[in-house]
């Protein structure tokens, strides 16, 4: 593409976004009272004048609704039938009908807090680490930048290593000229990044300490590092997130069967200062079968806790595999902005022998209509 | 293609009212007890909390081809009702997804919507206002999308944000709980549930990209555009748990701009709106900015063709959030999406994606589909 008709197609771009980014209310607005019979409204439904705020709304006192006012999933105090029951007892159901019933009965089989998966490379935990591969394509398709990190997730006293490729349209590593500079929260530009080939396969890369990066420790938070190659003029951007260590397991476990039929794991954990954190774990039988996985969200003090992880007893069932079961991958995080997930764990925690009748094997939703 | 046959009218009459009581009075299908209900949250943008904006957003149209337009129109059969969600999603506010202004405030309004309290707008079209025994459907465009995936995915007890928004310098208390609580599915049209390419060039721009920058004088990556940007720290799937407080329903465009803003669609990667990756608007597994085409696979490519089996498939098993499916894969731009401006438009089959509406744009299927 020439510089010409870059420099046209971008600033053809640029006036789309902008315009888009800029939606209303400067768009034009259609004539409604054209499209409708101009009803005359409803004393209810009386609004303000459009140049004006409108006027408090019935949400408006409602600004900090404590959190446990959630209702039933499945029904609403104000009808007979609950929404998913009505949609049940349509005759002539839609294939969106059909799915949203599909739906209610896979979500409520388990409690919300666990999830099954059918593969490893579904596993919800590990998706969190994968790295985010990301390409650029010129749009006459004859170069591919390609950029990542190796990580998304890092602790201050580790090392950052980037990876970035340039390719022509059969996928041939070219030689390229890489700029790189490295940004923090999106403000702050904290200094330019080195690549090199150094065995020249096309394959460049740049490592640098986050404890040591041009004289000075880099504080958690979110970073960006722009990079940009010189012949393609292809530009993209790689972001991770520094971690403050503030949550680590001890590597101490207790493990029990609930009365109810369900697997507990509980999970030892050290915290150096009070904050929200989420805790994400999954399970495997052997042979490295999928049973599901759970998760848990709280604040917690600085000190040492014992976690829950819990699994209901009717997704292990379903994975048709006898314990003893692995307790594989953990995720820690600070929550927050952004999201401060701590390094990926691999625990293999391997739980006593079960009998896959030993677990429960009724569905949530019959637990819960039995117990309201 | 434009919209040139007349425009249908399909609402509700008052004859029809009472031909459905009778109906139900007579012991008809208990499932039509309750009207739909359709909560519409818009996208960036739009000053909705003031005047007529987030109504106007339904009808509104940056192209030509789209004037007189509504989104109700093609929604709206007889008994379907409708409430109006409006936020703050302009650049001068500059309010991220997770914020309270935005997440936090659709989910009160959601949750007041869903108690019988109107929306307080005056609808155009007679008697259309949802009452607490309706049957609840979000429907959500553009940035809307992203903070219903942030608020379905922090319904649900044990995730990382349960409940939670975030001012400026801390967290609220906000109930998506309830919001979600009895809601039947959300539905997302030319979402951007991981971002859009053009947040990436509006924040990557103002160092190296000097003919965008330049452009784009003015507007600079305020916060609500940075959270657009599609590499995944800033994507709402990193701060949702494993599971969402309703299914969610994505319909994705793959039609560029009309004239020559078509030119946008060359700047972004796979298969577009003009606005948003496709692989974005359906949530796929991996990058927001991975090339799928429409019919949502993914190619070995040279010099821009496709060949061979597909490398990556977006089907319900690849998506990259929980309980996400697919619904649609519609020739429709970014603008049509929300005014519904393209009245038959073709499609794409998909796999796993729902058929019923077939034919019709993303309003109409969406009103096929659930009644």
């Amino acid at each position: 593409m020439t510089s010409r008709t870059l420099l046209i197609a971008s600033l053809l771009i640029a006036i789309v976004w902008t315009s888009y980014l800029s939606l209303q209310p400067e768009a034009s607005s259609a004539p409604t009272s054209a499209k409708a019979a101009s009803p005359t409204p409803a004393a209810s439904e009386t609004r303000a004048q459009a140049t004006e705020e409108r006027p408090p709304l019935p949400w408006a006192a409602n600004a900090s609704s404590p959190n446990n006012t959630a209702e039933s999933p499945t029904t609403q105090a104000h009808t007979g039938m609950s929404p998913i029951d009505r949609i049940r007892a349509i005759q002539n159901k839609t294939a969106l009908h059909q799915s949203l019933l599909k739906d209610h009965d896979e979500h409520h089989r388990y409690p919300a807090h666990n999830r099954r998966f059918e593969r490893p490379e579904s596993d919800p935990v590990l998706r969190h680490y994968g790295i985010d591969q990301r390409v650029t394509t010129s749009d006459d398709d004859q170069y591919a930048l390609s950029v990542a990190s190796d990580q998304k997730y890092y602790l201050p006293s580790q090392n950052v290593t980037l990876l970035a490729t340039l390719q022509d349209a059969y996928g041939k590593y070219l030689h390229a000229n890489f700029a790189a500079q490295l940004i923090y929260n999106e403000q702050r530009n904290l200094g330019f990044i080195d690549f090199s080939d150094s065995d020249q396969d096309g394959r460049y890369e740049s490592t640098f300490s986050l404890s040591d990066f041009a004289g000075q420790a880099l504080p958690p938070g979110l970073y960006k590092i722009l990079i940009m190659e010189e012949t393609s003029a292809l530009v993209d951007a790689v972001a991770f997130v520094v971690s403050e260590p503030v949550i680590q397991a001890t590597g101490e476990f207790r493990e029990s069967l609930t009365a109810q039929g369900d697997l507990r794991i509980e999970l030892e954990v050290e915290v150096k200062e009070q904050n929200r954190f989420y805790v994400q774990a999954s399970l495997y039988a052997l042979g490295n079968t999928p049973v599901g996985t759970t998760q848990f969200s709280e604040t917690l003090a600085a000190g040492t806790h014992w976690v829950p992880l819990d699994f209901y007893g009717l997704m292990i069932r379903d994975s048709g595999e006898a314990g003893p079961y692995t307790l594989q991958h953990l995720s820690l995080a600070k929550v927050g902005v952004p999201m401060e997930r701590m390094p990926l764990s691999d625990l293999n925690y391997q739980t006593q022998s079960y009998g896959l009748d030993q677990f429960t094997g009724k569905k949530y939703e019959e637990v819960l209509s039995q117990t309201m | 293609m434009s919209k040139l046959s007349p425009r249908k009218n399909k609402k509700k009459s008052w004859l029809a009212r009472c031909a459905l009581s009778i109906g139900l009075a007579l012991g008809g299908a208990q499932a039509m007890a309750a009207d739909n209900c359709y909560i519409m949250v818009h996208g960036h943008g739009t000053q909705g909390n003031v005047g007529n904006n987030a109504l106007t957003y339904w009808s509104s149209y940056n192209f030509s081809e789209y004037a007189g337009s509504s989104f109700f129109d093609d929604l709206l059969s007889t008994g379907d009702n409708y409430a109006i969600v409006g936020y703050d999603s302009t650049d001068a506010s500059g309010y991220p997804y997770w914020r309270n202004e935005t997440a936090g405030e659709i989910a009160r309004q959601i949750i007041s919507i869903k108690q019988g309290n109107g929306d307080g707008y005056n609808h155009p079209q007679a008697g259309t206002q949802c009452s607490a025994s309706d049957n609840f459907w979000i429907i959500s465009h553009s940035q809307g999308a992203q903070q219903m995936m942030f608020i379905a995915g922090n319904a649900v007890s044990g995730s990382p944000n349960y409940n939670t928004a975030y001012t400026a310098t801390s967290s609220v208390s906000v109930s998506y709980s309830s919001a979600m609580n009895g809601v039947l599915g959300i539905f997302a049209l030319g979402g951007a549930i991981t971002g859009t390419e053009g947040a990436d060039r509006i924040c990557n721009g103002n160092w190296l990209d000097a003919l965008i920058n330049v452009a784009f004088l003015g507007r600079d990556c305020n916060p609500s555009v940075e959270w657009l940007q599609t590499n995944d720290v800033y994507a709402a799937r990193t701060y949702i748990g494993t599971n969402l407080g309703a299914p969610y329903y994505v319909l994705g465009g793959y039609k560029g701009f009309p004239g020559l803003e078509s030119a946008s669609s060359a700047l972004i990667s796979g298969e577009d709106d003009g606005y948003i990756n496709l692989a974005s608007q359906m949530s796929c597994a991996g990058s927001g900015k991975r090339p799928i085409e429409e019919d949502l696979n993914e190619y070995k490519r040279i010099f821009g063709v496709s060949y061979g089996s597909p490398k990556f498939r977006c089907n319900n098993a690849n998506k990259g959030t929980p309980r996400t499916y697919n619904m649609a894969s519609v020739y429709t731009d970014h603008d049509a999406e929300r005014n519904a401006g393209i009245a038959g438009p073709s499609y794409t089959s998909i796999e796993n994606g729902i058929t019923c509406g077939n034919g019709q744009n993303m309003a109409g299927r969406i009103g096929t589909c659930t009644n």
